[in-house]
């Protein structure tokens, strides 16, 4: 039996009498999985990410809530937070906490929000179901998705206290697909911390889209830490649509996983802003794969992208940005910087920075860099009594960190550091760092 | 911009000057391409059976293999079996001296500018001029022999040095390559051909000059040329056609090898006909050139400046094989009408030590398409390979496009890469700046213009840097206003 027709038997279907419009977005994706397969490395978009560790395990959806989440959950990120867990692709009450949410805020998961009657989800789902998916492993979350956040914010709220996602795998060889859909009213800010967390003993499979609009002014503050399992594979992605001088912000750590891939996919319209930065570390056997794409479409609308990724031992990290200018969408500003540490002989790094520009009176930019540490700076630690080993994760934790520093919200900055420090190989810094 | 109406409209009906047709009888086989038609021009030529071989194998992987479609190009499909494979001015016997080449091929390299009689030759180039799909006339052929260089044209090596032929051909694009390459394996006509040997620095710049004359003929010519250890050669290779509605396809290859301490100067000025404003008519150019580093501190040097062709699909790349070698890549693609370029380099470096430089400068005017298209990939062992990459975009007028698509490979960590593109269009204080001290619209653009592209201008010879520069105001005539 091949992987397509193993995950044929688990798609969705029947959805069809209750919500017609969930079926309509369903049905074409299953159509286009089962009809091409997973993506192969031919295709353009693939080429430096290969799927074949991917397709090799069968992975197995849990059908139902296994129990609330068996390891302690990052504490210190929870507190003063809003909180939804997700475990093994199902929401679990017991462990989230949405208490005291104010009523401008809708905020459910999609499990709950499909039982609930009367609800209407139709219009969270409905702006993104127009564009057509970009490739099969977008159809598969499609096609699969169990659960997922509905998050709606009401005109010019603006909500302080963060809202925590967890993403927990406990299952072996499972499967978690989800499905985030925000919505953003004019004037809306928000701000949503992403933690992706899964064992290091068996291998599992995250997939997890989020599609988010964003009206007029509209501001969301979003940070993604990935630290999933050692074995495990994950593929995350964002689709953005931002209105008229709406305003997006997102930092990555994309830090676990064997094979994991995140993609970013925006949609500028006029005097939008967008930055993004990110960071990636590949390690032992790792394929960290991060793939950017915004389309300028609207005038004055500008784009920052800053980007580190670390490659050790027998790591890949693999980087693709694309920047699209339309036609008309004068005055954009767009730059994008990639720097890598490339630490070891098998080690990999791949980039592909593209501009795409069909507008005369912009201003476009990347820049892409590979190199090592600093031989010199090396030197001047060791010359103040600090070991070379010691020395060169001073330097490399100083190019991460950054970046981290960046972080606004303390409690996913410390997050974020913490995970870093525990992923960099042979690290037993003190504690002074 | 101040520049009246009636100044840009002068502009605009300036003509592509080389745009006329020679009136001369040729030997031109009928449209289609199958065996017998390789079988033909492998006769025609007089050649060893090794070459008909070759030929024959060329086109069998020809015919298992796809057209690319990656590039950012959008043209009507090529009907291969429409074109006409070989043309030839007719003569009745080889020309022995220039005395008997045909007067009114002499009087079109005139008019070309390519002064063919040494009387008038241009500050010692010596020129290979290939029209259609022969070699006409070698210049200077003494006085190279005297210092050893072999520079001929193709078919004619063939027939006196059939061992280096053997030797070298296909070494670096072999037929399998690519499509274009396999059918130009299959079919090419013709020619120059480059051997520089141990030891000789070559005492003169080398030039070719292409020409299609004929109708609905295609050009596939063949570029080989091998320095062996410590040598230094400067090749230059300039390109034009006729104006006429239908388009026609140029699919050349160019082959360099650098031995041990070899130096290759590659110049490119390319002027194929780009079609009119409306897009009709141009020369699809699909070229594969590629050099190869062989010996430890070779240096092969690619400078190219395409303002002609309706379709440019063109990827000058180096191949760093030996410890110390360096490889360069200076572009200027200039875009305008409805031309689309495409174009780019590779650089492998697999020595130690290797170093590579990309500066590319793409100008887009009118509804053009310009692309940069390049990959610099470092493998494992290249240690401290180098690189450093610069692609700038210049954007003149509201309905062009620049695109930039690197792809950047490095498994050694002991590399350094830099990669840096910008886009930009010249802003209306540059401009101001200069038509107040007095220069036109037009002036200040093409000033400007100038120095965007100076930084790959210095890297010509001085003569084609002053036809560059000259070329680059045609081709942008009529894109300000």
């Amino acid at each position: 039996m091949d992987s397509v027709e193993h995950y044929q038997a688990f798609f969705k279907t029947g959805e069809g009498q209750l919500f017609p419009w969930l079926e309509a977005l369903r049905a074409p994706a299953r159509e286009r999985f089962v009809a091409q397969g997973f993506p192969n490395p031919l295709e353009e978009g693939w080429r430096y990410t290969p799927l074949r560790s991917l397709e090799r395990v069968r992975f197995t959806p849990a059908e139902a809530m296994s129990g609330v989440p068996s390891e302690p959950v990052d504490l210190e990120l929870l507190k003063e937070a809003y909180s939804v867990v997700f475990v093994d692709g199902h929401y679990v009450a017991a462990a989230s906490c949405l208490e005291g949410l104010p009523e401008e805020v809708q905020l459910k998961p999609l499990s709950l929000a499909l039982r609930t009657p009367g609800e209407d989800l139709q219009g969270l789902f409905e702006d993104t179901a127009a564009a057509a998916s970009c490739h099969r492993l977008e159809d598969f979350n499609t096609a699969l998705f169990s659960d997922g956040l509905c998050l709606d914010i009401q005109p010019n709220y603006r909500l302080e206290k963060p809202i925590v996602v967890l993403h927990l795998t406990q299952q072996a060889q499972g499967l978690n697909t989800l499905q985030h859909r925000l919505r953003l009213a004019k004037g809306a800010q928000a701000h949503l911390i992403e933690v992706f967390i899964g064992p290091n003993d068996h291998p599992s499979l995250t997939t997890s889209m989020t599609y988010a609009v964003m009206d007029e002014n509209a501001s969301l503050r979003h940070v993604r830490l990935q630290r999933e399992g050692k074995a495990s594979h994950h593929f995350s992605g964002l689709r953005l649509k931002l209105k008229r001088s709406a305003r997006y912000q997102g930092h990555l750590a994309s830090l676990g996983a064997l094979w994991s891939r995140t993609e970013i996919h925006a949609q500028l319209g006029s005097s939008a802003e967008c930055e993004l930065e990110g960071l990636l570390l590949a390690s032992g056997r790792q394929h960290q794969d991060v793939e950017t794409r915004l389309d300028h479409g609207g005038t004055h609308a500008s784009s920052r992208q800053n980007f580190r990724g670390i490659a050790n031992e027998r790591g890949r990290g693999v980087f693709t940005g694309r920047i699209v200018v339309d036609p008309g969408a004068e005055k954009t500003d767009a730059g994008m910087s990639i720097r890598n540490l490339l630490l070891s002989g098998d080690a990999e790094i791949d980039a592909k920075p593209q501009l795409e520009i069909h507008a005369d009176d912009v201003k476009c930019s990347h820049g892409v860099t590979v190199g090592q540490l600093d031989e010199e700076a090396v030197f001047t630690l060791q010359s103040r009594g600090i070991g070379e080993q010691e020395a060169r994760h001073m330097l490399t934790f100083a190019f991460a960190n950054e970046l981290i520093e960046r972080i606004d919200h303390e409690g996913a900055r410390a997050s974020v550091r913490d995970a870093f420090k525990a992923t960099l190989p042979g690290s037993d810094l003190g504690s002074e760092l | 911009m101040s520049a009246s109406q009636e100044q840009i409209d002068n502009l605009i009906q300036k003509e592509y000057k080389p745009g006329f047709v020679t009136d001369l009888e040729a030997d031109t086989l009928p449209p289609g391409l199958n065996e017998d038609v390789i079988r033909a021009i492998s006769a025609r030529k007089n050649e060893p059976p090794f070459m008909l071989a070759w030929r024959l194998k060329a086109y069998q992987q020809w015919l298992t293999m796809r057209e690319p479609d990656w590039a950012y190009l959008d043209y009507q499909a090529i009907d291969y079996n429409s074109i006409s494979y070989y043309s030839a001015p007719k003569v009745k016997e080889a020309p022995k001296s220039l005395n008997e080449v045909d007067p009114k091929l002499i009087e079109t390299y005139k008019k070309l500018g390519i002064p063919l009689h040494e009387q008038e030759r241009l500050a010692g180039v010596a020129v290979d001029a290939v029209f259609d799909s022969v070699s006409v006339a070698t210049t200077f052929k003494d006085k190279l022999k005297e210092a050893g260089v072999i520079f001929c044209s193709f078919s004619e090596a063939v027939h006196t040095h059939p061992e280096l032929i053997q030797q070298y051909l296909g070494s670096v694009v072999p037929p399998s390559d690519n499509f274009f390459a396999a059918l130009n394996a299959a079919v090419f006509s013709d020619g120059s051909f480059v051997f520089i040997p141990k030891g000789v620095r070559c005492p003169m710049e080398l030039s070719t000059y292409f020409r299609i004359n004929a109708a609905n003929t295609g050009q596939f010519e063949r570029t080989l040329i091998i320095a062996e250890e410590n040598t230094h050669v400067s090749y230059l290779e300039g390109c034009t056609a006729p104006m006429r509605d239908e388009n026609q396809l140029h699919a050349a290859v160019v082959e360099l090898i650098a031995l041990d301490h070899a130096e290759i100067k590659y110049s490119t000025v390319q002027n194929w006909y780009p079609g009119d404003e409306e897009g009709r008519g141009g020369i699809y150019n699909f070229v594969t050139k590629r050099g190869d580093c062989r010996g430890h501190h070779a240096k092969i040097s690619w400078t190219q400046v395409e303002t002609g062709s309706a379709i440019t699909w063109k990827y000058p790349s180096c191949i760093l094989r030996g410890d110390h070698s360096i490889g360069e890549f200076y572009s200027v693609a200039v875009s305008n009408h409805r031309q689309q370029a495409d174009t780019g380099t590779k650089m492998i470096h697999v020595g130690k030590n290797t170093k590579s430089t990309i500066i590319s400068k793409g100008i887009s005017a009118g509804r053009a398409e310009n692309t940069y298209r390049g990959q610099v990939k470092i493998l494992p062992g290249a240690i401290n390979a180098r690189n450093y990459t610069q692609c700038d975009s210049l954007l003149i007028g509201p309905k062009c496009g620049a695109h930039t698509f690197p792809y950047i490979e490095v498994k050694e960590p002991t590399a350094r890469l830099e990669h840096e593109a910008t886009t930009a269009k010249i802003s209306e204080d540059q401009l101001f700046f200069c038509q107040q001290r007095g220069l036109s619209a037009e002036d200040a653009v093409s000033m400007i213009v100038n120095g965007f592209c100076k930084q790959v201008f210095k890297e010509l010879p001085m003569e084609f840097a002053v036809e560059a520069q000259a070329l680059l105001g045609i081709s942008l005539e009529g894109s300000v206003g």
